[in-house]
């Protein structure tokens, strides 16, 4: 039977690499191929899942998901086992940098570590093309896209009563941006846009910020941020939230805004899509080719031509029914079991299933 | 999907009307905003707030803030700090004081050698910096003191190229741009012959020209446009202006990347001055208070040739005042 055992940083729970490789071992397993989940750290929820990676015995190809600087990656690169890379994107360091230094030297370390490990590995999986034009920079030319699975199924609790006292106290266009706070997801430039749209197209509006924090110092600045500008109760820093939560902000909103600097993919976008909400996004790195045509793209962070791109979408129904088709369009393309085709082929063609 | 997905508030929806293409889109969406500008509906004054609130409320160093700055947000975090807070409920409080006192001498001995390794660190950076100021002060491309003394630049005219280039890009399988396109003159004759382009210029005002030609001109920077576009995104290019003022190093890298957003068999355009002619120039100042000097047609051919580009061509200006060398991507 042929092996492919998986590596990476940490596994945790509500975490996309971590869903992610669960569901590459359930489709490889389902293929006749030995898989196994080896990890840096294991929250201890998921012990039954994986096993450290001191404990794995070696000898079989490897498929290392890269994401941060550990340990982990340092003993990747000194194996001598067929290696392929799942590339999931590090995040420039220096978005962090000056909030959160720690996890700077982190990724500034992913990213050493992945430039050592890259021109040694065997073949390349990549989220979307950026990000396998940064392997193909980091030295892997044989790099293939496959789209990091993203599970629809998981998706469409409602918390009802959330649901409705979001509705109930609705007073104008709603925002929402699903990420966490983080320099790269650019919620401060959300708020500043959002400020301008209160300002001159709807004092009624509300912006709606979930997502868990990973640098403090930068949830304090938005925080001073949205007091600065008096923005008051019309912004909500919701934190992470449970699914149903979640699913209830998603049901409420009128319009999804991203205005990310860096996103190695963006998989709130298609969750916004399957919810039926049209998506303003700025088209930075892998964020247009994650929504297609299914989006109306800013080519500049302008705050006012953000305002106008969602008044537009807000308002004007026949571009708003569009872009909601086409969304579902997109949703389709990232299905599991297409996802699961690309994987095969890609592995297939690495030649290591066999 | 979900089942019960509402829909959301649509006054004033436009159910049934045609849904235009996404250029078509953010051309009305440009317009819109150019208009409520022009009306005063958005105030210059909040406009200009916003685009310096974050950098009010965000520490030191985290909105690009300069190598000085850094520096200083280094120094305070280089003191360690000895004095740990008691926190707690009683007992514990008294145990961390106990742990604390007796620890205080071995903690005190190692963060001075911390503080000082910090120290001697932060020092040799600002000796450093003070030789990157003084080099940079000795280039004409970083000096603040050349660049504030440049005079108002003329925006430049090249539509005496217009039939030229409309010739080489009337081909085009995808978008030209034109950078820098200065007044807007040559972009404007690319559009009326039907040719997909748009402009790049940082000096001008992108809002005006486009109003005033009908046509899409961005403020930005022609080095860092061509940064943000992808391989092999553009049917055409021409260069011109910057072409005769960026420093030697920007002109090469300015190439360079132009070829590798170009799509094969795309044309490339570099219309310059002779450097010959640059000389009796009317406007002296601004070429000689321009960080590079214009270079010969021949050497831009050899540029094009080094970038990957085929089948160089040039082509000289009656007068013989200027040139375009024109090259494709093989």
């Amino acid at each position: 039977m042929p092996a492919l055992h998986q590596f990476l940083p940490a596994l945790a729970p509500r975490d996309a690499i971590g869903a992610h490789t669960m569901k590459v071992r359930e489709v490889l397993r389902a293929h006749g191929v030995e898989s196994e989940i080896f990890a840096g750290e294991v929250h201890r929820d998921l012990r039954s899942e994986a096993r450290s990676y001191k404990d794995w015995a070696g000898g079989t190809p490897m498929l290392y998901h890269a994401a941060i600087g550990c340990a982990l990656g340092d003993w990747i690169a000194h194996r001598d086992e067929p290696l392929l890379l799942d590339y999931h994107n590090i995040t420039p360091p220096e978005f962090f940098e000056a909030w959160n230094p720690e996890t700077g030297l982190l990724l500034a370390q992913g990213r050493a570590q992945l430039a050592r490990v890259a021109p040694r590995a065997h073949a390349g999986l990549a989220d979307s093309h950026y990000n396998a034009c940064e392997l193909v920079q980091f030295g892997l030319s044989d790099t293939t896209v496959v789209p990091v699975f993203i599970d629809p199924s998981r998706w469409g609790a409602i918390d009802r009563e959330c649901r409705d006292q979001l509705r109930r106290t609705k007073r104008g266009t709603d925002w929402l941006f699903v990420g966490r706070l983080a320099a790269n997801k650019a919620q401060h430039d959300l708020v500043c846009a959002f400020a301008l749209y209160r300002s001159v197209w709807d004092p009624g509006a509300r912006l709606w910020l979930v997502g868990g924090t990973s640098a403090g110092p930068y949830q304090i600045a938005l925080e001073g941020l949205i007091e600065r500008l008096d923005l008051g109760d019309s912004v909500r820093l919701a934190g992470s939230v449970p699914p149903g939560e979640l699913g209830a902000y998603f049901d409420a909103a009128d319009v999804f805004v991203c205005l990310s600097d860096h996103e190695g993919f963006c998989v709130p976008v298609i969750e916004s899509m399957w919810w039926g909400k049209p998506v303003v996004a700025y088209a930075a790195t892998a964020v247009p080719e994650t929504v297609g045509d299914a989006a109306v793209l800013l080519e500049h962070k302008d705050f006012a031509a953000v305002c106008a791109a969602v008044d537009r979408v807000a308002h004007d129904r026949a571009l708003r029914d569009a872009l909601v088709e086409r969304g579902h369009g997109r949703v389709d393309l990232f299905a599991p079991e297409r996802t699961a085709d690309t994987l095969l082929r890609a592995l297939g063609h690495a030649g290591v299933l066999g | 999907m979900p089942t019960d997905a509402t829909e959301p508030g649509s006054a004033g929806a436009t159910a049934g009307s045609e849904v235009p293409d996404a250029r078509t889109l953010m051309a009305e969406i440009e317009a819109d905003v150019r208009a409520k500008r022009r009306s005063g509906e958005i105030p210059e004054a909040l406009e200009r707030e916003l685009e310096g609130a974050f950098a009010a409320v965000a520490p030191p160093g985290a909105t690009g803030a300069g190598f000085d700055t850094v520096v200083d947000q280094a120094a305070r975090h280089a003191i360690v700090d000895y004095d740990v807070p008691l926190v707690g409920k009683r007992p514990l409080r008294m145990l961390k004081r106990a742990v604390k006192t007796l620890t205080a001498w071995y903690l005190i001995f190692v963060g001075r050698q911390l503080v000082a390794f910090a120290g001697t660190t932060l020092r040799a950076l600002r000796i450093l910096g003070g030789r990157v100021d003084a080099l940079e002060r000795r280039s004409p491309a970083t000096d603040t003191r050349v660049q504030l003394a440049r005079a108002p630049a003329e925006l430049d005219d090249v539509s005496g190229w217009a039939e030229f280039c409309i010739t080489e890009l009337k081909a085009a399988r995808a978008r030209v741009v034109h950078a820098e396109c200065g007044n807007g003159a040559l972009l404007d004759a690319l559009v009326a012959a039907g040719i997909d382009a748009y402009g790049v210029d940082p000096r001008l005002d992108a809002a005006r020209v486009s109003d005033a030609h009908r046509v899409e001109a961005r403020t930005e920077e022609a080095l860092e446009h061509f940064a943000s576009v992808p391989d092999g995104d553009l049917g055409g290019i021409v260069l011109s202006g910057c072409v005769d003022t960026l420093v030697l190093g920007d002109k090469v890298e300015l190439v360079e990347q132009a070829a590798r957003s170009l799509a094969a068999d795309g044309a490339l355009i570099v219309i310059g001055r002779d450097p010959r002619a640059a000389d009796s120039e009317a406007d002296a100042i601004a070429l000689d208070l321009a960080p590079g000097r214009p270079l010969h047609a021949a050497t831009w051919a050899h540029l094009l040739a080094r970038a990957g580009c085929g089948d160089v061509v040039t082509h000289a200006e009656t007068g013989a005042r200027g040139f375009a060398v024109v090259a494709r991507r093989s």
